[in-house]
């Protein structure tokens, strides 16, 4: 999954990408004012948008309204150190997902991200299923049938993004831009080898290939 | 309840504008009506009086037409009452000219028949106050018998009639005056109610809207009836002045607090997370150590932002005090002192120039704290092997002036014009570095301020930066 931060005040910033990077292993950009955060959001595809208020050159309820005026469906979270009512009412109202006052809890703040990137997938519940497999989003656990798979980091953020969207052929690009913030490039080859070695742990020990590779197009979860 | 009482004392106390009005009208009136009876009383008295002399010659004269010859030779005229028609209380005597009285109404007093001189006189007796003529006159008799010309008989008539009449009159006059005018009193007196009620109604109308002034919106509309009253436009217009002034100020504040809760929570957002996000995982113990370095250094910034906010709050405050005169100079030499080891440490050339005895009205930490903070900014925006320039110097005998300029990245034309307001920093992400809490320049402009003196700012990205200060010296 990628997100992009939005906020001005730089620890805070890198503090919240290094807490998504380190916890749910999401692929983070930071930008610091509305006008970056815009031409990132109209090039990158985002599954989470982390969006201050207070930011410079275009304030994020302008952000908001922009994107959603745009057709943009990425889901936002607004951070604000106001506690108005009429506010956040307002916000939610222009197309915002859900807010968080500061100063909040990180664990909170990432359990929020996984919820609303969850939701974004159209899923509501933390445990994925397709065919056999169950991924748990929370835990970040993988079961074929009753056994646990154990995957590496990278893997399993492989099949959770294959996982929410089962039956779609997803693209190595799209793969990687969901994967790797804006260094996706250099991970190019390395994401092969990841999913060969994804492939290799879900056929435990069977001939089934969970995992397609359609030449030229891209990866999707096989049908069962 | 107290408040209540207050408001009754003062409502006890207060003049009404009406009543006065009315008091001062009905008192004018009042006097000019007593002057004006007073006068048209003394002239009936002084047109009956003349009418009233007139009477009484004629009276006298008719009084001589009754005198005849008289039949006695010794006394040779008399008096025949019979044809005279005369008020009963009027009372004569006629003398001849030996002093003999020839004849005088019944029971005349003494003291109104005796002789004195011609003309008239006030006489009283027995409390009655009466009008005495005595007059000469001549009686001619015995025509018959000594040819036309007949006996010339020279008399002194006196003749007094009381007074008592005309006051009656008089006053009978006046009273009727006086009357219309205690009438014509108590109309204006009624009409000035009614019509000042009407004039102060725009009072009342100022009072209704300005009771409706409240806290929040601070909004205050003088009603038109007040705007069209050329005394109340004025009050009306200094009051919506006032207000709005007051709003602006209440505006400033409230942006002020909400601003201070944005970076407060931010920073502490900072603290909060860094803490949280070393605990998300095992690290090692190298992670921990720089992690708590890490939130050292944000709880730094916490401190710094609340220090300097309390600062701002501290020079806000208005002391009543004059401080005592300080060297500008010396305290500018001091704060150098300090932080010459930070520009060595960026490869910053600090140059100083200064004149002695530049003293002003400033107390000394304001100073340090004024002069440091516009060091720093400079050094701040300055890149190694540039210079910033300090100068302490005299503008014109009662002007000292400090100036800090730099050669650094300057300021943007945007930023410019709001650079003194509180929380604002040009670019946070980049100021971030720096430790800026954006709340530098305007503790700057309020310490400046505080002392009477101005604070000006020219800059031009990438040539550089120079802050003026401006004081009266001491």
């Amino acid at each position: 999954m990628r997100v992009l931060i939005v906020e001005d005040e730089v620890r805070l910033a890198d503090n919240i990408a290094d807490g998504l990077r380190d916890g749910p292993g999401y692929a983070v950009d930071v930008a610091y004012n509305g006008e970056d955060a815009l031409h990132l959001c109209r090039t990158v595809g985002y599954d989470l948008l982390l969006l201050d208020l207070m930011i410079p050159k275009l304030n994020g309820e302008e952000v908001v309204r922009q994107l959603r005026g745009g057709r943009n469906a990425t889901p936002i979270l607004i951070l604000t150190a106001m506690s108005e009512t009429k506010k956040t009412i307002n916000l939610l109202d222009i197309g915002a997902d859900d807010y968080m006052t500061k100063p909040f809890d990180l664990g909170e703040l990432i359990a929020r991200s996984r919820a609303l990137i969850r939701r974004g997938k159209g899923t509501g519940e933390p445990l994925l299923r397709y065919g056999n497999l169950s991924v748990h989003t929370g835990e970040q656990t993988v079961r074929h049938g009753t056994t646990r798979v154990e995957l590496s980091p990278t893997e399993y953020r492989i099949l959770e993004y294959l996982m929410f969207r089962p039956k779609a052929i997803v693209s190595k690009r799209e793969l990687l831009e969901h994967l790797y913030d804006f260094t996706w490039e250099h991970h190019s080859n390395v994401i092969e080898a990841h999913i060969s070695n994804l492939r290799k742990k879900l056929r435990m020990g069977t001939d089934l290939d969970m995992l397609e590779t359609l030449r030229g197009r891209g990866y999707r979860l096989a049908s069962q | 309840m107290a408040i209540a009482l207050r408001a009754n004392d003062w409502s006890m106390k207060a003049r009404s504008l009406t009543r006065q009005t009315a008091t001062i009208v009905l008192t004018a009136q009042m006097l000019c009506a007593l002057a004006l009876s007073g006068l048209a009383v003394l002239h009936e008295g002084h047109t009956r009086l003349r009418a009233f002399d007139v009477r009484l010659q004629g009276r006298s004269d008719s009084l001589l037409g009754a005198i005849q010859d008289a039949e006695d030779p010794a006394a040779t005229v008399r008096i025949d009452p019979t044809e005279l028609s005369l008020p009963d209380e009027d009372i004569f005597a006629v003398y001849n000219q030996g002093g003999t009285i020839l004849g005088s109404s019944l029971n005349a007093p003494a003291r109104l028949i005796l002789r004195s001189k011609d003309g008239f006189r006030d006489v009283q007796v027995e409390g009655v106050h009466y009008r005495v003529l005595q007059r000469e006159a001549l009686r001619v008799i015995d025509r018959a018998e000594f040819g036309n010309d007949g006996l010339k008989r020279p008399i002194t008539i006196l003749y007094a009639s009381p007074k008592t009449h005309i006051w009656h009159q008089i006053f009978e006059a006046a009273s009727y005056s006086l009357l219309a005018i205690f009438l014509a009193a108590a109309l204006t007196v009624s009409c000035v109610v009614f019509f000042l009620r009407r004039a102060l109604q725009p009072l009342s109308d100022l009072a209704v809207a300005a009771s409706q002034l409240s806290l929040p919106s601070l909004m205050f509309e003088p009603p038109p009836s007040v705007l069209q009253v050329r005394e109340l436009r004025p009050l009306a217009e200094v009051l919506s002045d006032a207000v709005m002034r007051l709003r602006e100020a209440f505006e400033k504040e409230h942006r002020f607090v909400g601003d201070a809760a944005h970076e407060l929570k931010t920073s502490i957002a900072v603290v909060r997370s860094s803490v949280q996000l070393l605990m998300l995982k095992r690290r090692t113990p190298d992670e921990y150590s720089a992690g708590l370095e890490r939130v050292l250094e944000d709880n730094i910034r916490v401190e710094s932002l609340a220090a300097q906010m309390l600062q701002l709050a501290r020079t806000e405050e208005s002391s009543t005090e004059s401080p005592a005169p300080l060297d500008l100079g010396e305290a500018a030499k001091e704060v150098l002192r300090h932080l010459e080891p930070l520009a060595k440490d960026q490869s910053l050339e600090l140059q100083f120039d200064c004149l002695p005895e530049m003293l002003v009205r400033l107390p000394e930490d304001r100073a340090r704290a004024l002069i440091s903070n516009l060091l720093l900014n400079a050094i701040q925006h300055s890149r190694p092997g540039m210079s910033v320039v300090i100068c302490v110097r005299r503008q014109s005998s009662r002007c000292v002036v400090l100036e800090v300029a730099d050669s650094g990245s300057g300021i943007g034309p945007d930023a410019l014009p709001h650079i003194f307001e509180r929380f604002y920093r040009e670019d946070r992400s980049r100021s971030r570095d720096t430790g800026g809490t954006g709340l530098g320049l305007a503790i700057c402009k309020s310490i400046v301020e505080a002392a009477g003196g101005t604070i000006t700012i020219t800059s031009q990205v990438d040539v550089g930066t120079t802050v003026i200060v401006v004081f009266s010296a001491a």
